[in-house]
């Protein structure tokens, strides 16, 4: 055992839509260890969703179509085993959802589906006889569940607890349904956490006490984390590591001040430059947009963006990971594999490598596209 | 994975390509659903059938073709036979014949109650929704009060004060289907007023007769068509259940609910004399059903 | 707004419906081509007949006038005389109400318990076989009309398999249970009569299913759309995630949320049944208000008839309350509204 909770290997996802097939992911590598907190980080719609919905196993299929790989938790190849996968969801395994608003039931009080959650996940069944026993409001450990409802509510330092379970959703504010979520969360005692931009939807006030909140937990109970973010300043705040991704392709790997101190991955120097900085550095951010997933670009998915594309290299041959140094993997033609991290990080750090060919990225984006 | 139709915002581009586009779009949505299909194929026989009635039928002098329908008592009570293939009533007749004949009766008892519901509500409800305020609100509030009582109740209340005939009976259903128009219309004008392009005609100066004419009038044509063919059949089930229960057409008017009615006395002996009629009337109603589901489809809309 | 004020709200807005409705009925009865005391002696009574009928039935008086005089009779229980039976018409829809009532609550309770899970396996199984048949089945069902549909299971299971009674609404069986409520079902029950109850039963079904059958396909379709449309929502995305298992997310959560939907169509789909009920009861001579209002009709009574659609209508409004009030029980956003955000 090399401590490794969660390990995603060559990944690939489709969607069939009236389009066409899209290729949504491709050939993604993820792990997340024990004690861990991994952010998994990229622009909207470059894939994160779908990858913790595969892990999750809540994607739709169809029109969703995992194409090849495997995803193991602990050991057991979740996707093989179906058992296992249902088993080992929400009692082993949770999420936390972007949108608090619309991730609560509207018709009933927290506290129904906070119990429900606590008594039948993990892939159990439910007799007709027990959902009209529960429709009537009676359950087995009835007490034991608000007992233990009302802590998790406390924890989350929602003021009046007791009264919260009661309360309908509509009732609560967004901050307050988060924490709800994040409660509910972790109602079955989970080791490992996939958290799908949690604060995105909040007010920026209520996002750090959240991010906050769900640090404390998660260090309390010695949880493994999957923090899904488009927010390289959030990652930084909460992740260990950092997986940066890029139309569905994972481009850079490391631990995050390496990423922070070094970024090596083109995109991942975008991605930081186009964090406003307090020094009134203008971020130069990335041109473009993620590309049509029905016809992705040859060779490097990012190359038409890319402004140190190099020509008949970055369009033709597709990339792989390379290992640069101890825990850091770059996709990209500017390094190779097994190259030192020093030589790598003067590579990344040469203005060269992308003034140099300033006049080819135009030339490649037109070359790539055409 | 929504479907991405465009809106009737972007409606000013190229119009005629988009009307062709539109269209291939449309007839291609209608032939996605296979129950519309037969329901057109239903509806175009009984069509056929009610124009030919007098050459298909075998013996249309039963069903009144050309005079007074016909009676032949030694041929009483025949069951179903080649000869008479949905067998023969209480005074010899061929209920075939006459359930072919039935059929013109049943078409023009929805087109002309729909035709009368239409052109009553529609006005009404674009005045309500167009001109708003108290008048509007009374207009509506009054459609609501009609709208309170079931269709089939409120026209037997109304045909309490008529003459039991076809026409009586018709004008009793018109008079109490058109508040569903009205109501249909009212919405669709509602929210057609909030889209821009009608601010924007007002702002150049139309008028609001041109305003209704040009821009409203076309917008609320689709949710009225799929309404129109969904009632069809409805209006021709209740026109049915008057003739049943011998508030509309009089016997020995073929008229499938007066005959489904008048074979009830001979059950269960002469079975076959309530059951083709009522056959008939099913069929009927459920090809304008498939239809209408297909045209609803077809234009997308959400009518009640 | 609290639950106790949204029902209040909700039943003080049914009175004007109410009177509403008593205006248009009253008035479509006596002003539509209006020759009621003529229709009602037929055409060889004397004009002098005709007069003397016109006085006592106050129609030479103006119509506002014989409005406020019914609607004053009304608050009284007096509906005015009935030229059938020559009793008050209140009188006889009491004797009649409660044989129609029995008929279209069990009807509709038919409709709900087979319409709503056939909806949800429809939904469950979208663009499959079960959600074909039961498109195809609903079809079938709202295209049937309800006198031939009637016919036919008479045809077939009462005459031809000799299974249940054609026509009537009770047999021949000693003792008959003692009038209490008037729903035989319940007085035969209150009386402990296991022959009556038997027999109520029997007399009961096939008028019953047949009134079902279109409401019936009605709520599956209904149930079917909100289902599909509220298993697409987050939250059911939420508790997948959480491994609940799926038939506690459909029957508790997705179908309490889209039965709200449902309830509105049953609520309107009461009336079209309570239209179909003045068919059935003929076809299965059953003794309720709908064969009294036919009678009414054909008869040219005019106060019955009146009578008659009142109760319908009134009938019609409360259901739709009711609708309402489950409506802010299963789906608790409607008077919460202006909480939110």
């Amino acid at each position: 055992m090399t401590g490794s909770l969660l390990d995603v290997h060559d990944l690939s996802v489709s969607f069939d839509t009236y389009e066409g097939r899209h290729d949504v992911l491709d050939g993604v590598d993820l792990t997340v260890n024990e004690g861990e907190t991994v952010a998994l980080v990229g622009e909207t719609g470059c894939g994160k969703s779908v990858t913790a919905r595969s892990i999750m196993g809540t994607l739709p299929r169809p029109p969703g179509d995992i194409t090849s790989g495997e995803i193991r938790y602990d050991g057991a190849d979740l996707l093989a085993d179906e058992a296992a996968h249902e088993r080992v969801k929400g009692d082993e395994m949770s999420m936390i959802f972007q949108d608090p608003m619309t991730y609560l039931s509207p018709v009933y009080p927290v506290g129904s589906m906070m119990a429900d959650v606590a008594t039948y996940s993990g892939g159990r069944d439910a007799s007709w006889w027990e959902i009209l026993k529960n429709l009537l409001g009676h359950r087995a450990d009835r007490e034991a569940i608000r007992e233990r409802s009302v802590e998790l509510l406390d924890r989350m330092r929602i003021p009046d607890p007791e009264g919260t379970l009661d309360r309908y959703p509509v009732e609560l504010s967004g901050g307050m349904r988060q924490r709800v979520i994040i409660a509910m969360a972790l109602i079955n005692e989970p080791d490992f956490l996939i958290a799908d931009e949690p604060t995105t939807a909040l007010d920026v006030t209520v996002q750090n006490q959240i991010l906050d909140l769900l640090r404390e937990r998660v260090e309390e109970r010695d949880l493994s984390m999957l923090y899904i973010t488009h927010n390289l300043g959030v990652a930084r705040e909460i992740a260990d590591r950092i997986c940066i991704m890029y139309a569905g392709e994972i481009v850079e790997v490391g631990r995050t001040e390496d990423i922070f101190d070094a970024p090596l991955h083109p995109y991942t120097r975008g991605l930081l430059e186009s964090i406003p900085k307090l020094t009134g550095f203008e971020g130069t951010g990335i041109d473009g947009q993620i590309p049509d997933y029905t016809d992705p670009p040859s060779g490097c998915r990012f190359h038409p963006r890319c402004p140190a594309a190099m020509e008949g290299t970055c369009d033709v041959e597709p990339v792989e990971e390379y290992a640069v140094g101890d825990d850091r993997t770059v996709a990209c033609h500017l390094y190779e594999d097994g190259m030192d991290f020093e030589d790598a990080a003067a590579i990344a750090a040469d203005e060269a490598t992308y003034r140099g060919e300033d006049a080819q990225p135009a030339e490649a984006g037109v070359g790539g596209e055409r | 994975m929504s479907d991405t139709e465009p809106t009737v915002d972007d409606s000013t581009d190229s119009a005629l390509a988009r009307r062709i586009d539109d269209l291939n779009r449309i007839v291609y949505r209608f032939r996605q659903n296979p129950m519309s299909v037969v329901g057109l194929a239903i509806i175009l026989s009984f069509v056929l059938i009610a124009v030919f009635a007098p050459w298909i039928a075998p013996y249309p002098s039963d069903a009144g073709h050309g005079g007074e329908p016909a009676v032949h008592f030694d041929q009483k009570f025949e069951s179903p036979s080649a000869d008479h293939l949905f067998g023969t009533d209480q005074a010899g007749r061929d209920i075939f014949s006459r359930v072919l004949f039935g059929t013109r009766l049943s078409l023009k008892i929805g087109v002309v109650v729909l035709a009368a519901a239409v052109s009553i509500g529609v006005p009404v409800g674009l005045v309500a929704g167009y001109v708003g305020g108290g008048v509007g609100m009374t207009l509506m509030r009054i459609t609501d009060v009609f709208l309170s009582v079931p269709p089939l109740v409120l026209a037997l209340s109304v045909s309490v004060a008529l003459d039991s005939s076809l026409t009586n009976a018709m004008l009793a259903i018109a008079a109490v289907w058109w508040p569903w128009y009205a109501r249909l219309t009212f919405g669709e004008v509602l929210s057609v007023k909030k889209e821009t392009y009608v601010e924007a005609s007002r702002g150049i100066g139309a008028t609001s007769f041109r305003t209704i004419f040009r821009d409203i009038l076309p917008n609320v044509l689709a949710p009225i068509t799929v309404k129109m063919s969904l009632d069809m059949g409805y209006a021709i089930l209740v026109a049915a259940a008057l003739g049943f229960l011998g508030l509309g057409a009089q016997p020995p008017t073929p008229e499938w609910g007066t005959m489904v009615s008048q074979g009830r006395d001979y059950l269960p002996g002469q079975w076959w004399y309530s059951t083709f009629p009522g056959l008939a009337i099913f069929l009927i109603v459920l090809g304008f059903n498939f239809l209408g589901d297909g045209l609803r489809d077809m234009f997308d809309v959400e009518v009640q | 707004m609290g639950y106790r004020d949204y029902l209040i709200k909700r039943g003080l807005s049914t009175i004007p419906m109410f009177l509403g409705l008593s205006v248009l009925i009253f008035t479509l009865a006596r002003v539509i081509p209006g020759r009621p005391a003529r229709l009602a002696l037929g055409p060889r009574a004397t004009d002098e007949a005709v007069q003397q009928l016109r006085r006592q039935m106050g129609l030479n008086d103006p119509i506002w006038q014989q409005y406020v005089e019914y609607m004053a009779g009304l608050l009284q229980g007096d509906l005015g005389q009935s030229l059938i039976s020559e009793r008050n018409v209140a009188t006889d829809l009491v004797e009649y109400f409660p044989a129609t009532f029995e008929l279209t609550t069990l009807a509709m309770l038919i409709a709900i318990f087979v319409g709503v899970p056939l909806g949800v396996v429809a939904g469950q199984h979208k663009d499959k076989w079960p959600d074909n048949a039961s498109r195809l089945f609903s079809f079938f069902n709202v295209s049937l009309p309800p006198f031939w549909a009637g016919i036919l299971l008479q045809l077939l299971v009462a005459f031809q398999l000799g299974w249940l009674p054609s026509t009537g609404r009770i047999g021949d069986v000693s003792p008959m249970p003692v009038e209490t409520t008037g729903v035989l079902l319940v007085d035969s029950l209150l009386a402990a009569n296991g022959a009556a109850f038997v027999s109520a039963a029997q007399h009961l079904i096939l008028p019953a299913i047949t009134l079902s059958l279109a409401p019936m396909a009605d709520i599956a379709r209904m149930t079917r759309s909100s289902f599909i449309e509220e298993y697409d929502k987050d939250y059911v995305e939420g508790l997948r995630t959480h491994g609940i298992p799926n038939r506690l997310i459909a029957y508790k959560y997705v179908l309490r949320k889209s039965f709200a939907s449902t309830l509105t169509i049953i609520g309107l789909d009461y009336g079209f049944l309570l239209g179909s009920a003045f068919v059935v009861e003929i076809v299965f001579s059953w003794p309720g208000m709908a064969s009294y209002g036919v009678e009414a009709i054909l008869q040219k009574d005019m106060n019955a008839m009146v009578g008659v659609t009142l109760v319908v209508g009134a009938s019609f409004l409360l259901v739709n309350f009711v609708v309402d009030v489950l409506y802010g029980f299963f789906d608790p956003r409607v008077w919460h509204e202006g909480e939110s955000e």
